[in-house]
């Protein structure tokens, strides 16, 4: 079967414009929650969010600037991944594929669209007419219009397991030759409608984001963008491109327990972290890094941590499992792929990224969750874990790329 | 590894269950005036609805509340199962579960857009602090798809697709793509899409809507007099199961997904690379195809693309094209899984579905009109997106 590489990569967060600085910053234990500025938070559970400033100083190819920030995010984050890899003229366009995620789309616009069928209202900053659905493909075809890939375009929505869910996507077409090369990840922007009915299904802390920690009342999300660039593996050493690492497996599922509340036996994570675990054709023994989903949420971090000992068992006390969430916050859509650069470079710098704001350790939640400060150790095989509303599950095994 | 069709459940403007088929080969017309709500400030008054949805009649258990995208899809799929003879073996997967069992793959434009709309309106009356849950919780695009887990516990493969009107396409061509990687042995797919006042204010505002600035109103796909395209809701489930599976447990295929091929490449080149691609993946020639299932949708520069494409790939020969959109509306991320589970039924009867409503081409095509018996072996199904990208699905007899 044809592996699959990644050979570039783009993110933009709270942390950062850039992968420099968006890893550099997380590392160091930064956090990206600040008051939210961009729209009125009034009334929100919480005000503060990983907000992406300024949208000025984000590095976009030539051409007019869309108006959406999600579109923004992405087309930043595919401009840095294509350019991190240098693959741009070397394959012919319908052989390289784009395939996004996304769980707002351009929200903001459809909240204008919104406003002013229901009302009759002019939004004000932005004219109505400018405005419309919460498109989900629009920023995939603008990032393919812009750099010309013109193979396989499938656009996905699977709530927070989305950016994930892309990358596994994307090695599915370069495994079964659809597409030679594949950018992959995901993109979201904050609203307030979104914010609005996660602050009322409480899964929003009205405190602080503190996952796996005994005093977690809930997540803070954030927004962004992340994008890899992955090839077929032989392409890419016949190119001599810089390989970060192999993408050797991939599931997506789903609970199918209910539409909001969690199946506290953890057992659709568990299933998901095992088809991907035999996808790959890895051991769980293999693995030495769990990045985890973990959102801060009271059920969420306890059914991950029952998932990772059901499915890696010994194994799973000896190795680290942390959370980026408190750093970056959750950045929906874009969350699974800037987990699994974060992964990525946690291999290549042997640096495993910390879990902030933890201060009381929970019997419930009792792995290595790497408190508060980055930890040096070897990793060669990382599996990254993402979940969302309706039940969605995802994971991704990574590994360095060897014979 | 082959790949079988054994049921089909579609909810659309022509009918529902088995009179969807009777539908078909009647040649029934989905589109009448809008009747559920207000067309706003447009010329266009034109569309295919389901007016008297009731999900009771299709579901084991009462819902407290549904979208209607999450109603058709649910609709569709438990129709799709019960045509399948398909029961699910075991309520709880056990720990070595995630080998057998059996996934989702749906698309959809919009989703939830009603109820997203609804509950936005809410925000804006009430403040935030007062949103309401429930309609945040029905509100998401995958809300349909992880819906139809709970309802049919299939705890296996998961995918939404959001492709604007190739979003079924790429859950059919997904679907495939899945048993082929051994993640599953059945893949319930297709995709479904509901009319709301959002969804045509958006269309019109884009001037996407019959008839545009003047004309007379209809969704005429191919013709000289198209000049826009007329929504259209439903939703389309296939049961796709691998050959060994369905063997396994006696089921019957009802016709075979032979190949499947997608191109975002502009305009006709992208549209006659799927087509290739599905014909090359099957092994198969243009020869060979029977006839097309277009996603023509009446918009000026999409059907001449298409045409365009069907000229290319077919040279002088003038294969059959049903444009199923005539008869069912445009219905975005259900098209591609309603003219798939047409196609089927043209496969079963060898009779090509009667599409009212179509006129003269302004392309050499051999449009169908009125119902046509014809041996069906090979059909090629398209599903089209100017923005998405295009997708075509090959199916066989079984």
């Amino acid at each position: 079967m044809r592996r699959v590489v990644v050979t570039g990569m783009g993110a933009v967060c709270s942390l950062g414009l850039t992968v420099p600085t968006f890893w550099e910053r997380l590392c160091a234990g930064a956090s990206g929650i600040t008051p939210i500025t961009r729209f009125d938070a009034t009334g929100l559970r919480n005000t503060h969010a990983g907000e992406v400033k300024p949208l000025e100083a984000l590095l976009l190819p030539p051409g007019p600037a869309p108006e959406d920030p999600a579109t923004r995010f992405a087309l930043a984050a595919a401009r840095e991944a294509l350019a991190d890899a240098g693959v741009v003229g070397h394959y012919p366009p319908e052989r390289v594929g784009v395939v996004f995620s996304t769980n707002f789309g351009s929200a903001l616009s459809w909240e204008r669209f919104a406003t002013h069928l229901l009302t009759g209202e002019e939004p004000g900053d932005v004219p109505a007419a400018r405005c419309s659905l919460p498109s989900f493909a629009d920023a995939a075809t603008l990032v393919a219009e812009r750099f010309q890939l013109f193979g396989p375009r499938p656009m996905l929505s699977l709530s927070c397991s989305s950016g994930a869910a892309a990358i596994g996507w994307g090695m599915d077409a370069i495994r079964l030759g659809l597409a030679d090369a594949v950018l992959a990840g995901g993109h979201d922007a904050l609203s307030l409608s979104a914010l609005a009915g996660l602050s009322v299904l409480r899964t929003i802390t009205a405190e602080q984001i503190r996952p796996f920690d005994r005093n977690r009342s809930g997540t803070i999300f954030g927004e962004g963008a992340g994008m890899l660039l992955l090839e077929e593996r032989e392409h890419a050493r016949a190119r001599g491109a810089i390989i970060y690492g192999e993408v050797c497996g991939a599931a997506v599922n789903n609970n199918a327990y209910h539409i909001t509340a969690p199946d506290k036996r953890g057992e659709g994570l568990a299933l998901v972290l095992r088809a991907a675990l035999a996808d790959a054709r890895v051991a769980p023994e293999a693995v030495d890094y769990v990045n985890a989903h973990a959102t801060g949420t009271k059920y969420h971090d306890v059914i991950e941590t029952v998932a990772i000992k059901e499915v890696l068992g010994a194994r799973a006390y000896q190795i680290p499992v942390s959370s980026i969430k408190a750093g970056t916050a959750h950045a929906m859509a874009a969350a699974g792929s800037l987990e699994a650069i974060a992964s990525l470079l946690a291999m290549r710098d042997g640096r495993v990224p910390p879990t902030l704001n933890y201060e009381e350790p929970d019997p419930e939640c009792d792995l290595d969750c790497v408190p508060n400060v980055a930890r040096e150790a070897t990793v060669r095989c990382v599996a990254s874990l993402s979940s969302g509303i309706g039940g969605n599950n995802a994971a991704l095994i990574l590994r360095r790329d060897e014979p | 590894m082959r790949v079988v069709v054994t049921g089909v459940g579609v909810v659309s403007a022509i009918g529902s269950g088995a009179q969807f088929g009777h539908a078909l080969e009647r040649g029934t017309a989905g589109i009448g005036e809008l009747t559920t709500f207000d067309p706003g400030d447009t010329l266009s008054v034109l569309a295919a609805e389901i007016p008297q949805f009731v999900i009771e009649e299709y579901l084991e258990s009462a819902k407290t509340y549904l979208d209607r995208a999450s109603g058709f899809l649910l609709a569709a799929g438990a129709l799709a199962l019960r045509d399948a003879a398909f029961a699910v073996a075991s309520p709880a997967p056990g720990p070595e579960g995630f080998q057998g069992e059996p996934g989702l793959s749906f698309g959809t434009a919009y989703g939830c857009l009603e109820t997203m709309g609804t509950f936005w309106g809410g925000v804006l009356e009430k403040g935030p602090r007062l949103a309401s849950s429930l309609l945040f919780t029905h509100s998401y695009a995958n809300t349909p798809v992880s819906l139809a887990a709970i309802e049919f516990r299939f705890t296996g493969p998961h995918h939404c697709f959001c492709s604007g009107a190739a979003s079924a396409g790429y859950a059919l061509a997904n679907a495939a793509l899945q048993l082929q990687m051994g993640r599953a042995p059945a893949v319930l797919a297709g995709g479904g899409e509901a009319l709301s006042p959002y969804l045509y204010a958006a269309y019109a505002a884009a001037g996407a809507l019959s008839p545009g600035a003047g004309g007379t109103e209809g969704l005429r796909p191919f013709a000289a007099t198209r000049n826009g395209t007329v929504l259209g809701e439903g939703a389309g489930a296939l049961l796709l199961e691998t050959e060994a599976a369905a063997r396994a447990r006696g089921a019957q295929p009802q016709a075979l997904l032979l190949g499947h091929g997608c191109s975002a490449l502009p305009g006709a080149d992208g549209a006659r690379a799927a087509m290739a691609q599905a014909l090359a993946a099957a092994g198969q020639e243009p020869g060979t195809v029977d006839a097309v299932f277009a996603s023509a949708s009446g918009l000026p520069e999409g059907d001449a693309w298409e045409a365009t494409a069907l000229e290319s790939l077919f040279g002088g020969r003038r294969v059959p094209v049903v444009a199923l959109k005539a008869a069912v509306g445009e219905t975005l991320g259900a098209g591609g899984a309603l003219a798939a589970a047409a196609a089927v039924h043209a496969l079963r009867t060898g009779t090509l579905p009667g599409v009212p409503g179509t006129e003269a081409p302004e392309f050499p095509l051999h449009l169908v009109g009125a119902p046509e018996t014809a041996a069906v072996r090979q059909v090629l199904v398209n599903a089209f997106d100017a923005a998405a990208g295009c997708v075509s699905l090959l199916f066989g007899a079984a």
